[in-house]
């Protein structure tokens, strides 16, 4: 009896339906909506291979299949659990869905949160059931203490490695075509490469203002130029760890008043002084790392604040040059 | 002929009678000169071919971002109380000698004793290095730094010594007719440096070789101890990603990637791997700027990007010498927000730069990080940390005697100093070294050369232990620290080798290299 029984879990199923749509919704939240038919779809295959295979199980050992649920043993049809299969999938993603666009709304710290606990519910859940997983047998077999362990039924346990491994290529196949659309991206010329977020681009900008304030360059200060932009197109050559560095910096300084502040805040939200308290304290950081990642920061920031002829020329610094190749410093960007 | 990487657009195959990897002072000379001998080269660089058309109208940040390997800071991690010090590497046809400072020295002679002592290297004797010095500085055209292009800090700083007793000299560089436009590191928008761009490899391209840009070599090819060739990606300028191979059939491979890139090369590959030398041994010259601020305006943009040195204190192995990045870098690397930021860009006429570089008995090492990232570390002995803080404390003397109001050193605490008795402070003892803001521009030594394949991974003429036809000529087989900028040392180097290379392992001229055919 190989097909004895069968490992389903709807439980973990129903959350994996509520997972996979507050992810979406951190993809598609400024226009949400229920009709997402592109990914929807894909989930759909997922889950219909999921379902294909429960199905197949439930013929095999019904008893088994709707123990989670029911108190005895029914003779459900295989339409009833497709149909199971249709409401254990869409309505988590619906519910999700709602759940999601309303966490985001209010922030994307919210979304991870929401997205974090249903995660620890997933566990929770699993470690709940995991005796069931654990072993193979009818109902009464399970009660009664003389069902088999599941890592002893060689050929369920084959079936198990190939199922995992089905899954695993549909994943790396998805990864890999994910890479394939990111290179294609990255490789038209239209594509303006971004290093980082348009929220720490904001830090950036923030940072920028207290560095270059009102007073210098009046006529060209920071607060007019969007420098976070620049500074984003600036770092975008740099090697994954270094940008991986610096946008760690960025969150770092936007939550450091968090750290070493009475009054916190975020960084961005700050008034002036404030602001130039935390950048003090970061600057003379005793950490060496945090010291000299933001010397970097600072440094680059300076570099494409002070490199503008027209700046320079606002503190005296006139550059001359000759010939068909004036100096660069008064050359287009 | 440069090819740059769109101009591939499939796999291709070429044959050549050497592959050079790497087009700065290396292997740009090696190029030159095996070229010159009749020998077909393929230069193979993995940064792209700029001119000066181009970086000419460049912003500094955009020659930053495109010229230098990780736009100027490829951080070397500080082990112990050691800074984290950032190298300033170039990565582009012409390597680091497009955006370095163009500062000429040959190799001290005690240095080359020592080698010969110490090391056992006794072809590198100065007779023997002399007609190379002299070969590749009259193809540099190197002169003395006129005195019309010493800015008013520097001739501030000449009297300072001079009434304080240190000796120093103008520098000799590779410059010719200077515009004293004071923008060297972001490379020469008028091509008055004579960078190995438009000297070395401007005639190694007349004599037929052929220089591949942004093109990564990433495999070498051998059958046992024989070199087959070079495989390598064409990549995507703008993005970095790889797009077709390139494969060089070539028995001779020139190694020339720089001294953080060519082990790399090596342990990716992994090849010469019995010395246990590869990668270790890295010394860099440690150097940091202190600024100065006097009451009038010094305008110190205005002349010669370096123009002199204090030699006093050489036998201590320290140099003192004058340089002014531009003042983005200089207001970038001062402290303070706010309003102290605006005081301090308000009085950028003001504010002077002058270096102290260290010759280092410390090492460092080079390992394999992610992809093609090296993950560079460094750990500075305490003996090399008091010479660096002398250094500096040096360098703050002559500010004083130069009439500076206040000096800003390169550390948190004490970071600005108004009286020359306030130098006392900086004391090796309670100052911390990875505080210290600290760069380095002269990475050397991590293939060193030597007798003992045991204790080093190339031999004197550049021959990697052990292996037949793959030479190593670049920065990475200088032994130890030079004391000095090390460009003349480490071209002069590659040129002896490349002359050996014609003479004894090189047989006739197959002629021009070829394009085999395409693959894949």
């Amino acid at each position: 009896m190989i097909f004895a029984t069968f490992v389903i879990d709807p439980p973990a199923l129903f959350l994996v339906g509520v997972l996979y749509a507050l992810m979406l919704v951190h993809v598609e939240w400024r226009s949400p909506t229920l009709s997402l038919a592109g990914p929807f779809g894909w989930g759909w295959l997922f889950v219909g291979g999921f379902y294909a295979l429960a199905i197949l199980c439930y013929q095999r050992a019904p008893a088994w299949m709707t123990m989670y649920f029911l108190p005895d043993e029914t003779s459900w049809s295989v339409w009833v659990l497709g149909y199971l299969g249709l409401v254990l999938y869409a309505v988590p993603y619906a519910l999700g869905f709602v759940v999601g666009v309303g966490a985001r709304r209010r922030s994307p710290w919210v979304l991870g949160i929401v997205i974090f606990s249903s995660l620890g519910v997933l566990f929770w859940v699993g470690i709940t059931v995991l005796d069931r997983y654990q072993v193979v047998g009818t109902r009464e077999e399970f009660l009664a203490g003389t069902a088999r362990p599941l890592w002893d039924h060689t050929e369920l346990m084959r079936l198990l490695l190939l199922g995992t491994l089905g899954l695993s290529a549909w994943v790396v196949g998805g990864i890999g075509l994910a890479l394939r659309n990111r290179r294609r991206r990255l490789l038209d010329p239209d594509q303006i490469l971004q290093a980082f977020s348009p929220v720490r681009r904001r830090v950036v900008q923030a940072f920028a203002c207290r560095l270059f304030p009102v007073g210098i360059g009046s006529a060209h200060h920071a607060g007019k130029m969007d420098l976070g932009e620049e500074m984003s197109r600036y770092m975008v050559r740099m090697p994954w760890m270094n940008r991986v560095g610096l946008g760690l910096m960025f969150d770092l300084i936007q939550f450091w008043p968090y750290v070493v502040r009475r009054k916190p805040g975020r960084f961005t939200s700050l008034c002036a002084s404030e602001q130039d308290r935390v950048l003090h304290a970061m600057e003379s950081s005793r950490s060496v790392i945090v010291q000299s990642i933001f010397h970097i920061l600072k440094v680059a920031l300076c570099l494409l604040y002070w490199e503008r002829p027209e700046v320079l020329a606002e503190v005296g610094a006139v550059y001359h040059g000759k010939g068909e190749h004036r100096s660069g410093w008064e050359g287009p960007e | 002929m440069i090819i740059s990487g769109d101009q591939v657009t499939r796999n291709e195959e070429i044959q050549a009678d050497v592959c050079v990897i790497g087009s700065g002072c290396g292997g740009s000379v090696v190029a030159r000169e095996l070229s010159e001998a009749g020998h077909s080269v393929v230069v193979l660089e993995e940064g792209g071919h700029y001119t000066r058309e181009d970086y000419g109208t460049w912003r500094p940040s955009k020659s930053m971002n495109i010229l230098y390997r990780e736009n100027g800071a490829l951080p070397a991690l500080g082990i112990g109380d050691t800074p984290n010090i950032y190298l300033l590497v170039g990565k582009c046809v012409g390597g680091s000698s497009l955006v370095n400072g163009g500062v000429c020295w040959r190799t001290p002679e005690r240095v080359l004793v020592d080698w010969r002592d110490r090391l056992g290297i006794s072809e590198l004797t100065l007779e023997a290095m002399d007609r190379a010095f002299d070969r590749v500085e009259s193809e540099l055209q190197v002169g003395r730094v006129p005195e019309h292009l010493h800015n008013e800090g520097v001739r501030r700083l000449q009297a300072a010594a001079l009434r304080k007793g240190w000796s120093g000299r103008a520098l000799d560089r590779n410059v010719v007719d200077c515009d004293a436009c004071c923008r060297c590191l972001f490379g020469c928008p008028h091509d008055a440096k004579r960078s190995v761009l438009v000297t070395y490899l401007e005639s190694a391209q007349s004599f037929g070789t052929r220089i591949y840009s942004d093109c990564r070599a990433e495999k070498i090819i051998r059958k046992g101890n024989r070199i087959l060739g070079v495989r390598a990606r064409v990549i995507d300028r703008r993005t970095g990603i790889g797009l077709h191979h390139l494969r060089v059939r070539s028995e001779i491979v020139v190694l020339a990637a720089g001294s953080i890139h060519t082990p790399l090369v090596l342990m990716k590959n992994r090849l010469a791997r019995k010395s246990g030398q590869v990668g270790r041994n890295l010394t860099v010259h440690p150097s940091a700027r202190v600024y100065a601020r006097f009451d009038d305006p010094i305008d110190p943009w205005k002349g010669s990007f370096q123009s002199y040195a204090i030699e006093e204190f050489r036998p201590e192995g320290i140099q003192l010498i004058n340089i002014y990045p531009s003042p983005s870098i200089v207001l970038g690397t001062m402290g303070g927000f706010g309003v102290q930021a605006r005081q301090d860009a308000e009085r950028v006429r003001h504010i002077g730069a002058f270096g102290g570089m260290i010759s280092d008995v410390s090492t460092g090492r080079v390992r394999p990080g992610f992809g093609w990232n090296p993950l560079v570390t460094y750990r500075m002995l305490p003996q090399d940390k008091a010479k660096f803080l002398r250094a500096l404390r040096l360098v703050g003397e002559l500010w004083f005697e130069a009439g500076a109001r206040e000096i800003y050193l390169p550390m948190p605490d004490p970071a600005i100093m108004t009286r020359p008795d306030q130098l006392d402070r900086i004391d090796p003892d309670k100052i911390q070294a990875s505080r210290i803001e600290c760069g380095a521009q002269h990475p050397l030594g991590t293939c060193r050369m030597g007798i003992e394949p045991k204790q080093s991974v190339v031999g004197p003429w550049g021959q990697v232990h052990g292996l037949e036809g793959l030479y190593i000529a670049d920065g990475s087989v200088v032994p130890t620290s030079v004391a000095v900028n090390p460009q003349i040392t480490i071209m002069a180097m590659a040129t002896r080798i490349a002359w050996r290379l014609a003479e004894t392992n090189l047989g006739r001229s197959s002629g021009s290299s070829r394009h085999v055919g395409s693959f894949g």
